[in-house]
């Protein structure tokens, strides 16, 4: 913490850093009206450059930067026939991305139902118990029937029941880790039944499955539950459908199957992290990546 | 066997995903306690952090650490490098002053905890910094990291899906979270072309600065990053089209 003092005094005149501060100053008082406090007296130097020397290329010598690692390949491959902007756009993901257009009607179902997972705050997929959101929990799990464990889904159609409204609260901080056993697992014991299931198979594989919170959408209370193996989500399954008006039903008949489908065909992709904008720590409670660290939290628990 | 740990610092979530033993437990705890010195020196958020202060006038350059100092060169220096695309002093902050180099610090910050653990002795982890990631070695051996981009307009969807050795660095920069503009400090204009940005590269700074800077330059940014000797980059516009550089490690869908 030592300060910059020690450097020669006609610092602004040859150190950009203070140049720019000069500058920032300068700006400053022409926004408030109050005078620069920068006490250097270098007019303000040209915009920066628009090339610079190599040695300061990355991969070479930018202070306050780590040593890069091994350079990259030499011989660069001649650039591949990227997509130009307009319209022709290669995408690598499994279905195209130009989504939101002249789709036929199963699309549109689709989407519907994917609106309404952005509409509940976060997703369907991984509505896992957030900080702060046992005081929803709390008020519409008495309220609901008893969840329904799919048919499709034969890894978790043993009686996946919801964790009890009393241990809503503990869920919230226990990563709502409710383990695929046949009976009801109480959240609190979720570490043990995790080392119990997975004692008997090799100890990679460490199969847990979450459920999100209840969520009340437009259509309707609506429950997902994502099972983990290894560390991956291996399985989506909705265990809380809407039910009531026609029009849910409509949406339960069409749309939340395909939606399950959907959801894990993505995420089948088997990811280890995901890579975004940057997220709110509240938001990070809904996201994916959240999911996948209280997988990876629940598997180093279970095989340390 | 391995370690999880999410850490919330810097106004977001730190995953630290550790796929092997750590011989010096007490690294983790140095590359956390890094992160919160890093936010309380570089926040724009905290009114008496040093760049808080130096924004609004109240310390100045003799005044700061060289710490602090080497960082603001550094994006002096990625300044020039994007073109201007990249400037850390000319951009709105929260702290409503026009000094800004988190795009740069928060990357350059995982890169040095990452370095931390490896002097714990960490071989095969994961930092992943509110969406920005250093990767170590490998989380299964012999495979590569698997990093899904997720989608800007669909939460629940991977745009794409890498494959990446350690030592790797993946960044991106969107505006679909915080809903804030990313503006462009050449015209001080919001930009509208892109909906997401990601850059790989060995450093997660320099690849967290290139993103904001491919976001700005948008579509034209895929040929400067060619330029740029081990770095490659993706984008999505908003019009749903996506192009991505020569090099860029993402999977076939058809080989997912």
């Amino acid at each position: 913490m030592t300060p910059m003092n020690s450097l020669p005094p006609p610092l602004s005149a040859i150190d950009p850093l203070a140049a720019r501060l000069e500058r920032l100053a300068q700006r400053r008082a022409e926004t408030t009206g109050a005078p620069a406090t920068t006490p250097t007296l270098t007019p303000a130097p040209a915009p920066a450059p628009a090339s610079v020397p190599a040695a300061a290329r990355p991969g070479t010598s930018i202070p306050g930067v780590l040593a890069p690692p091994a350079p990259p390949p030499a011989g660069r491959v001649p650039r591949a026939p990227t997509s130009p902007p307009s319209g022709t756009g290669r995408t690598p993901s499994d279905r195209p991305v130009r989504s939101t257009r002249k789709h036929h009607p199963a699309r549109v179902a689709r989407l519907g139902a994917l609106a309404m997972s952005c509409a509940s705050a976060g997703g369907l997929a991984y509505l896992f118990a957030g900080l702060n959101t046992s005081q929803a929990a709390d008020s519409t799990l008495a309220a609901l029937p008893t969840p329904v464990a799919t048919a499709s889904n034969a890894a978790t159609a043993a009686t996946t029941a919801t964790t009890p409204a009393t241990s809503a609260t503990t869920a919230a901080t226990t990563a709502s880790a409710t383990v695929t056993a046949p009976a009801t697992a109480p959240a609190t014991t979720a570490t043990t039944a995790t080392t119990a299931t997975t004692a008997a198979v090799p100890a990679v594989a460490a199969v847990a499955a979450y459920n999100g919170d209840i969520v009340d959408t437009k259509y309707g209370p609506v429950q997902i539950q994502v099972q983990i193996t290894d560390g991956a989500i291996s399985e989506v399954a909705v265990i809380q459908y809407p039910d009531g008006d026609g029009k849910s039903v409509r949406i339960n008949a069409r749309a939340l199957p395909t939606l399950r489908t959907e959801v894990l065909t993505a995420q089948s992709a088997n990811i280890d992290t995901v890579s975004g904008a940057t997220y709110t720590s509240d938001a990070y409670q809904q996201s994916l990546q959240s999911a996948i660290d209280q997988a990876r939290a629940a598997g180093a628990t279970a095989l340390a | 066997m391995g370690i999880s740990h999410v850490e919330h610092v810097m106004g977001m979530a730190v995953s630290f995903d550790l796929r092997s033993p750590l011989p010096e437990p007490g690294a983790l705890q140095d590359a956390i306690e890094w992160l919160h010195h890093v936010d309380r020196t570089f926040s724009t958020y905290m009114a008496g952090s040093e760049i808080t202060r130096l924004g609004r006038g109240e310390i100045t350059l003799q005044d700061l650490t060289h710490e602090t100092a080497d960082v603001l060169r550094t994006c002096i220096e990625l300044n020039a490098i994007t073109d201007g695309t990249f400037d850390a002093f000319a951009v709105p902050a929260p702290n409503g002053t026009s000094l800004d180099p988190s795009g740069y610090v928060k990357g350059w910050a995982v890169e040095r905890a990452a370095a931390i653990l490896q002097r714990g002795a960490a071989t095969n982890f994961c930092i992943n910094a509110g969406g920005d990631i250093a990767l170590r070695g490998s989380p299964r051996p012999g495979q590569p990291w698997r990093v899904g981009i997720r989608h800007p307009y669909q939460p629940d969807q991977q745009a794409a899906v890498l494959e990446l050795n350690g030592p790797c660095a993946v960044a991106t920069s969107a505006t679909y979270e915080r809903g804030a503009h990313i503006v462009d400090p050449r015209t001080a204009q919001a930009t509208t072309t892109i909906a997401s940005a990601t850059v790989t590269g060995p450093d997660l700074g320099i690849a967290d600065a290139y993103a904001t800077a491919v976001f700005v330059m948008g579509p034209d940014g895929l040929e400067w990053i060619e330029q740029q000797p081990g770095y490659e980059a993706y984008l999505i516009t908003n019009d749903d089209t996506t192009m991505w550089s020569s090099g860029f490690p993402h999977v076939p869908s058809t080989a997912r």
